[in-house]
């Protein structure tokens, strides 16, 4: 008995060394991921105030939604990097931030099969706080034809953006979706084809407000939202996908 | 997959930075120069004149039947269509296009993938005649090709990743590219495809690094071409001056025209030559007149997209002969003279001379077994038509259907899309043509925006038991027929030609064969598993010289060959792409 726990504190302290704290989930992927998203050498911590929801179960494995509020997150995000450990592509998104503080961003996801989803967020410090979550599925996300596949007139309604900001005391809410089939480029005979890029960028300075790199997992027809500090005047929604079309649309809404 | 695990996309990123090493910007000046340079083929044609002529001579006549394959690559995916693309070459890393708007980076030394990009096109493209694609550009660091949407994606050449993409028509009217967009002076230049729909032919010419269009020229007379300045649409004069001179009514509104095969360039004149389609509809009763600038030969400016001059081979065509086949820049004396001249094979059967200072005629004459059509050309070298040789007019008529006529060559064309080459050692043009005749006849149709606009029908059948094709060697200063070589199925391969003597192609039945030169003789042929019907280019690396061309049958002979299924219907698809040298000293590789 005593032989064992001398193991796991031998094991804790090796992990501790490396910044890297033991997964409550337990996943296969934490470490191998971390590395990959994060690079080595960092410094991770598990954080309670960080709020990650993702359903207890995917009701449709291709639209999953996840959304991240850090709202009680002491800290200006500097960087926010998510993924969903056992996804063919795990990467989400990568935030980067513009002028003003993040405070909430949700948007859907494909899901493979059950797994862990991470959200990790670095500090002004360069610390990573990481909240995990995990979602049940039947799985086949990734991999099952688009619903726009099914549909030969998909071009009618490709690249259409409906948006709008809603004001949410001191912060605007901006809710917003694109016609786009975000193919992961892993259903036979259709090559990828998703939103590599997404920037919100203030509608009379031009200044950036934040910035996403998407990947594979993405959802179909994304909607995005975001919360951040009122902006001076309606923001620009500007998208590219991996193919060069470009997307973009003013956001109009309850601005101030 | 396009994405890997974090492994294999770290042996990629060091690769793709081994390749970088050694990788510059593509400079105007590599380009006009291309057909001099034996260690790169950044143009579609090796060379802007599009002669297909490498002056390299290691491999050659007498060592040919050593030639071996060193590496195959695979196109992927079940889209095994047609392979048309000619490859090209830039800093040992080789760039070729496939079926379905696909584009594809290889190390030229082990056939490695560095890059691969798929377009992701709407269900409803509307590719006449297969879903081909015959190569794209090289320019500063990217590589630019046209894809069956009617865009032109810029990817950068290093990483595959997109630059810029333009729409340049609209594929719900028929437009589509399947040809390679040529570089001239800092400007890319494109045609477009789907003269069967009745759309519009043009030549357009973009700012490479941006897509930023910079003119436009409408290949039908009566369309008003424009530069563009700043963004704003400045008119450059209507094509042909005013509409309605060779055109009854409103028809040169959708009269077709397509410029489908894309151009050369002569740096001489300053000249870029495209050719342009069939006038549509088909049904040549409907629109009495010579339909300008439909079945000819155009010579543009590159600068603002003006015509310098047109030769038309078919006027009024009724036959579907698209003017379309490449019109090929050389030199040749005559009496101490020298003439600068441009050579061409047209679909219509007839090989013509011109001089391409001022598109005087200089000489023409068939370069297939009959012709039916016209019984030759007159002194300006317009045909001398054959009474009864044009399909019936429905109208004079009680049926649906005009009188058929059996009209020789068949629409597919003495000669094809297929590029001929031309040797400067030997002076012969090598001419990919086939024997073939038709059955075609004329019924009404009416233009109706995204549908076939043919008003015609038609039966293709082989011309002889025996054979089909045929590659033959043209001296162009005689119109003589120095040699032929027959083949049983139809050719539909592009032509390549060296100093050492040979002349490469490819057959549908499969193989990649080099002919001598001067006597036809085959000296080599292997077989690639497809039908070849791309087009294949030669180079020199590390002191070798090589050969490649992709292999995977398909284009317009199992779509529209009639009676050739025949001949056709045993060959089965593919998409690979071959790579040749002779064995190294040591031994082969």
């Amino acid at each position: 008995m005593s032989r064992w726990w001398l193991l796991v504190l031998l094991w804790a302290g090796l992990q501790a060394h490396a910044g890297v704290p033991a997964d409550p989930f337990g996943s296969p992927m934490w470490e191998y991921n971390l590395e990959r998203y994060l690079g080595a050498d960092v410094q991770v911590r598990h954080d309670a105030r960080i709020d990650l929801q993702v359903p207890a179960f995917a009701e449709d494995s291709a639209q999953v939604p996840l959304t991240l509020d850090l709202a009680n997150f002491p800290h200006r995000p500097q960087r926010i990097i998510a993924w969903v450990d056992l996804n063919p592509v795990p990467h989400l998104f990568t935030y980067e931030p513009g002028v003003t503080p993040l405070r909430l961003i949700a948007l859907n996801f494909r899901v493979q099969q059950a797994t862990t989803v991470r959200a990790a967020v670095q500090d002004d410090e360069g610390i990573w706080h990481v909240a995990s979550a995990h979602v049940d599925a039947a799985g086949g996300g990734c991999t099952a034809p688009s619903l726009t596949a099914a549909n030969p007139d998909w071009e009618r309604s490709f690249g259409t953006i409906r948006g709008r900001a809603f004001s949410r005391g001191d912060h605007l809410r901006y809710k917003t979706s694109v016609m786009h089939p975000m193919d992961s480029g892993m259903v036979d005979n259709i090559p990828a084809f998703f939103i590599e890029q997404v920037e919100l960028r203030d509608g009379g300075e031009d200044e950036l407000l934040l910035r996403l790199m998407l990947s594979e997992s993405a959802a179909e027809n994304p909607m995005f939202v975001f919360e951040l500090p009122h902006p001076l005047a309606a923001p620009r929604l500007w998208m590219r996908d991996n193919h060069g079309n470009v997307f973009e649309r003013r956001l109009e809404g309850e601005t101030g | 997959m396009t994405y890997r695990s974090i492994s294999t996309r770290f042996t990629l990123g060091t690769l793709a930075m081994a390749v970088s090493l050694g990788a510059q910007a593509v400079t105007d000046q590599d380009i006009l120069n291309d057909h001099a340079t034996v260690d790169d083929v950044v143009t579609y044609g090796m060379g802007l004149q599009g002669q297909r002529y490498s002056s390299l001579d290691q491999l050659n006549a007498d060592n040919v039947q050593s030639l071996q394959p060193v590496w195959a690559f695979s196109f992927g995916s079940e889209k095994m269509r047609g392979q048309e693309s000619q490859p090209m070459i830039k800093d040992g890393v080789m760039y070729v296009t496939a079926s379905y708007s696909r584009a594809y980076a290889i190390d030229a030394r082990t056939g490695e993938e560095i890059w691969q990009y798929d377009a992701r096109l709407p269900d409803g493209i509307m590719p006449c005649c297969d879903v081909v694609n015959r190569g794209g550009a090289l320019y500063d660091d990217l590589f630019i090709f046209g894809t069956l949407d009617a865009k032109l994606v810029a990817l950068n050449k290093d990483t595959g990743k997109v630059v810029w993409v333009k729409q340049v028509a609209d594929y719900q009217e028929g437009y589509s590219i399947t040809a390679a967009p040529i570089i001239v002076n800092g400007k890319l230049i494109t045609g477009v495809s789907g003269g069967e729909f009745g759309i519009v032919g043009k030549v357009e010419a973009y700012d490479p690094r941006t897509g930023d269009l910079l003119w436009t020229r409408p290949t039908v007379e009566g369309h008003m071409g424009y530069v563009y300045q700043d963004g704003e649409a400045v008119e450059n004069g209507i094509s042909g001056g005013e509409a309605g001179l060779t055109w009854p009514g409103d028809m040169w509104e959708t009269g077709g025209a397509a410029t489908w095969l894309g151009g050369t360039y002569d740096p001489d004149t300053d000249t870029l030559f495209f050719g342009t389609g069939n006038p549509a509809p088909w049904n040549s009763h409907l629109r009495p007149g010579d339909n300008l600038f439909s079945s000819s030969r155009l010579a543009i400016d590159p600068n603002d997209g003006s015509i310098k001059w047109h030769f038309q081979t078919t006027p009024n065509d009724g036959w579907d002969y698209d003017g379309v086949n490449e019109l090929i820049s050389f030199d040749y004396e005559q009496n101490g003279e020298l003439v600068r001249a441009a050579a061409t094979a047209d679909r219509n059967g007839f090989f013509y001379v011109l001089d391409r200072t001022d598109g005087s005629f200089i000489r023409g004459f068939p370069f297939v077994d009959e012709i039916t059509w016209a019984e030759g050309l007159d002194e300006n070298g317009r045909p001398i038509y054959t009474e009864g040789g044009r399909p019936g007019d429905p109208a004079a008529t009680e049926e649906d259907k005009g009188e058929p006529v059996l009209a020789r060559p068949a629409f597919l064309g003495g000669k094809n899309w297929m590029p001929m080459a031309y040797n400067q050692t030997t002076g012969l043009f090598y001419v990919p043509s086939n024997e073939w005749s038709m059955d075609i006849w004329n019924e009404p149709v009416s233009y109706k925006r995204g549908a076939a606009y043919l008003g015609a029908g038609f039966t293709i059948k082989p011309a002889n038991e025996e054979f089909i094709g045929v590659l033959r060697a043209i001296d162009p200063s005689t119109g003589e027929e120095v040699w032929r070589h027959e083949n049983r199925a139809p050719l539909w391969g592009g032509v390549m030609t060296t100093a050492g003597n040979l002349v490469f192609t490819g057959t549908p039945e499969g193989y990649l064969k080099a002919f001598d030169a001067r006597t036809g003789e085959e000296l080599y042929r292997f077989n690639t598993g497809s039908g070849v019907v791309g087009t294949p280019i030669t180079w020199e690396m590390d002191g070798e010289q090589y050969v490649s061309v992709a292999s995977g049958w398909g284009g317009a002979v199992p779509l529209w060959g009639g009676e050739v299924a025949k001949v056709v219907k045993d060959f089965n698809q593919g998409g690979m792409l071959w790579t040749f040298k002779l064995p190294s000293e040591n031994g082969a590789q």
